[in-house]
């Protein structure tokens, strides 16, 4: 016997014991329809998917960027650092008395006498 | 579907789920092995292939004068360092060095001989030279950052500020003195790099400013070049061995500047003697000779048994004291206490310490400072030394009244003149005003210190009148006296011990003058010691010229008005190409002139004879004046004087 016969043969019958008629009957199958709201929510967990994972990416890619470019700035803040303080050094060097002394007289200055100072208040 | 395709399918779906849970547990056991059984291991594997510790040149603090500017500064340098057993060709890798930093290839090709596994080539060399060696890429050689300390003004405050050795250690002076200070911590910069090297990443630079600490001074670089320029030139001049000289501020104990000749520079230091670093102002004793008696006389005067016009005998010069004669330099019959000061008898300062007693005498050195360390933040201070009254022979306590016997430091002797310039209290000399961070937060500031008040500020003040008329006419250093100024000082000429004898040599002396200006509120005391000058020994000869040049220039430096008014100007002293409007004054000498016509400079000449306070105002030649010509000179509080630039 087939399933499909048997399934037949089973409705509109009476219960052989109680003579109660059985209404023997498939379970109606309900059928997955996609709706435009479906669709519409299912785009929209798509977009957020792949967007999270293209913001992840591109963020990671920005900040690795941003990673050799500030690794490059802080390289150039180190030797201009150096710089000031080798440029403070050559100022010192070039402001010290000898220095000033020495520039003064090949310009052909003199000190002034004691009685050509006059100090004002 | 028979059942045998269902039993299939079904161990098929087994098969493949076991699979599944098979493989997920091989990868959940070796996450675990990688993880955490062998992560210590793993971690720092990964960590040497991405990450870079980039080690940073300790730095050093910089030491400035008291007016900010640099007097030691440390700047980044490079060494270069071998290591011998990964070097192929030693002579080659030598020839291609020496090109760079011009050494001989036989000393180079020497190091990397050594059997050694690192080895130094050169220390400190500039950043140019290193780039050039890096770009060589030579095995086994390689580029080490450091820095490297220098000094600016070379020579100026060497001896003060001392020097660091290679390895940026304080060797000298203040660099060894607050070595601990100065040092700057090490620091090292995370780095990490990609698959090619490339970094990208590096943790932030300390630029905190809170590690490094910077001293500031209370020397003064351009009195300190002044100093040290008056004093090479007097050391040149008597053809002297050296010479130290002492500037400071009486009213705190600050040293305005310490200067010893022969001078080094400290960015070269292994090219002087060692007997050149040392700072004798505080290293060395000598007897302080005649200067001695200044302290005398302010004990004297103290104690009361004697008055600036009590009379002594000075026996013509010759003294008999238990068979050893004394002699005075010139002969001299009654002096007062003043004369004996300003013409200094030592015969005369026999009778005042006679008459104040050995003892007291003593108590006395011993207040003002002598025998025993000033406390001055330098390194190797000596304590001088004087003798109790117990130790010493009637004659050696007669002698030690003009200064034989004792010995003191340059520091001592100008802390003692201090005491009496400021009223009699006996200050920490101190060279360190401030230490302040990097970022200029100040640490620690010295504050001047009363170690004692030694005598009365009337004792003081009488014996600054009397030392006043050393530079007098008749006293023994005329060439101190400085134009518009009172000073006081005391010379002093004190014979040096012969070592091979154990007796007083007649040819080697010390030189010394030491005294301050302005008398009544002193600015500055002045120290000038001379060792061993040729020809005449005299400190009023040898040393009073150089405190004269010294205090001239640094009172204008200071802007300390001249404080007398018997300055003299006449047309005679004006130059002639301002002659033009020198006119004689047709008002009374007590009345004030008429300045209409007249230049700024003879206005202001003229003022501060008469010691008024002048306002100006404009430019060019005087043409109005309030008050007005005629008026009483006594009357006028300030003169306003109105300039206009001729048409």
């Amino acid at each position: 016997m087939r399933g499909q016969d048997a399934v037949s043969s089973m409705l509109r019958t009476r219960n052989a014991y109680t003579g109660v008629r059985i209404h023997n009957q498939r379970a109606r199958r309900s059928r997955f329809v996609l709706t435009r709201r479906h669709l519409f929510m299912m785009a929209l967990v798509l977009f957020l998917i792949m967007g999270s994972g293209i913001g992840y990416v591109w963020s990671n890619f920005q900040s690795t960027r941003m990673g050799y470019s500030l690794s490059q700035l802080k390289e150039k803040e180190l030797k201009f650092m150096e710089r000031n303080r080798k440029l403070k050094l050559e100022l010192a060097v070039l402001k010290s008395p000898q220095n000033l002394v020495n520039v003064a007289r090949k310009l052909g200055f003199k000190s002034p006498s004691y009685k050509q100072i006059i100090i004002l208040q | 579907m028979n059942i045998n395709e269902k039993r299939f399918i079904r161990f098929r779906i087994y098969t493949v789920g076991c699979f599944f849970v098979l493989s997920l547990a091989v990868i959940m056991a070796r996450a675990y092995q990688l993880q955490i059984h062998e992560r210590g291991r793993l971690e720092v594997l990964a960590r040497a292939t991405y990450r870079k510790l980039k080690r940073l040149p300790p730095r050093r603090g910089t030491i400035y004068d008291r007016n900010g500017h640099e007097m030691a500064v440390s700047v980044e340098a490079w060494s270069v360092y071998a290591r011998p057993h990964k070097i192929k060709s030693r002579w080659k890798t030598a020839r291609q060095l020496s090109r760079i930093i011009h050494k001989k290839v036989r000393s180079i090709s020497l190091l990397l001989k050594k059997d050694r596994r690192f080895v130094w080539i050169i220390r400190k060399i500039p950043a140019e030279w290193a780039m050039k060696i890096r770009e060589l890429k030579l095995d086994g050689i390689g580029v080490l950052s450091d820095t490297r300390r220098y000094y600016p003004n070379r020579e100026i405050a060497a001896h003060v500020i001392g020097f660091v050795g290679t390895d940026n250690q304080g060797l000298e002076g203040l660099e060894k003195r607050y070595d601990s200070i100065l040092k700057g911590p090490k620091h090292t910069l995370l780095e990490m790099k990609d698959a090619f090297g490339r970094p990208f990443y590096m943790d932030k630079p300390v630029v905190s400013g809170m590690d490094l600490k910077d001293i500031y001074l209370t020397i003064d670089r351009d009195i300190q070049y002044k100093v040290q320029d008056a004093l090479r030139e007097a050391v040149r001049r008597t053809k002297a061995k050296s010479g130290n000289c002492i500037v400071l501020d009486p009213a705190t104990g600050e040293i305005l500047a310490m200067a010893d000749v022969p001078e080094f520079n400290p960015n070269i230091f292994n090219e002087f003697k060692v007997s050149q670093w040392r700072n004798r102002a505080v290293t060395d004793c000598y007897e302080p000779g005649s200067t001695i008696k200044a302290i005398l006389l302010a004990a004297a005067l103290e104690e009361g048994v004697v008055t600036p016009d009590s009379k002594f005998d000075c026996e013509h010069g010759r003294y008999n004291i238990a068979g050893h004669i004394i002699h005075d330099s010139h002969k001299h019959g009654i002096l007062s206490v003043s004369e004996i000061i300003a013409e200094s008898s030592n015969i005369g300062a026999i009778k005042i310490g006679r008459t104040l007693g050995y003892d007291l005498f003593y108590r006395y050195l011993r207040k003002f400072g002598f025998g025993e360390k000033t406390g001055i933040d330098l390194l190797g201070e000596r304590r001088g030394s004087v003798r109790l009254s117990k130790d010493s022979r009637p004659v050696d306590q007669a002698t030690a009244f003009f200064g034989q016997g004792i010995s003191v430091t340059s520091i001592q002797l100008a802390m003692a003149f201090a005491t009496i310039a400021n009223g009699g209290k006996l200050m920490r000399p101190y060279v360190v005003k401030e230490i302040r961070y990097h970022n200029g937060k100040l640490l620690h500031r010295t504050s001047p210190k009363v170690i004692r008040q030694v005598i009365s500020p009337a004792a003081a003040q009488k014996t600054a009148m009397v030392l006043e008329e050393v530079t007098g006419k008749t006293g023994t250093a005329p060439a101190a006296a400085i134009y518009g100024f009172n000073v006081a000082g005391k010379t002093g000429t004190s014979q040096k011990i012969n070592p091979k004898t154990g007796k007083y040599s007649r040819r080697k002396y010390e030189a010394i003058f030491v005294g301050f200006v302005p008398v009544r509120h002193p600015k500055m005391v002045i120290l000038v010691m001379i060792d061993e000058p040729k020809g005449i020994p005299y400190g009023g000869i040898v040393s009073a010229p150089v405190f004269k040049k010294v205090g001239l220039w640094t009172l204008n430096y200071m802007k300390v008005n001249p404080q007398r008014s018997d300055l003299s100007l006449t047309c005679e002293n004006i130059p002639v190409k301002n002659r033009v409007s020198c006119k004689k004054n047709s008002f009374p000498d007590d009345r004030l002139p008429d300045f209409t016509g007249s230049s700024m400079r003879k206005v202001l000449n003229k003022a501060r004879q008469m010691g008024l306070v002048v306002t100006l105002e404009g430019t060019g030649m005087a043409v109005k004046q309030y008050p007005k010509p005629g008026v009483l000179i006594k009357k006028v509080k300030v003169l306003k004087v109105y300039f206009r630039p001729p048409a």
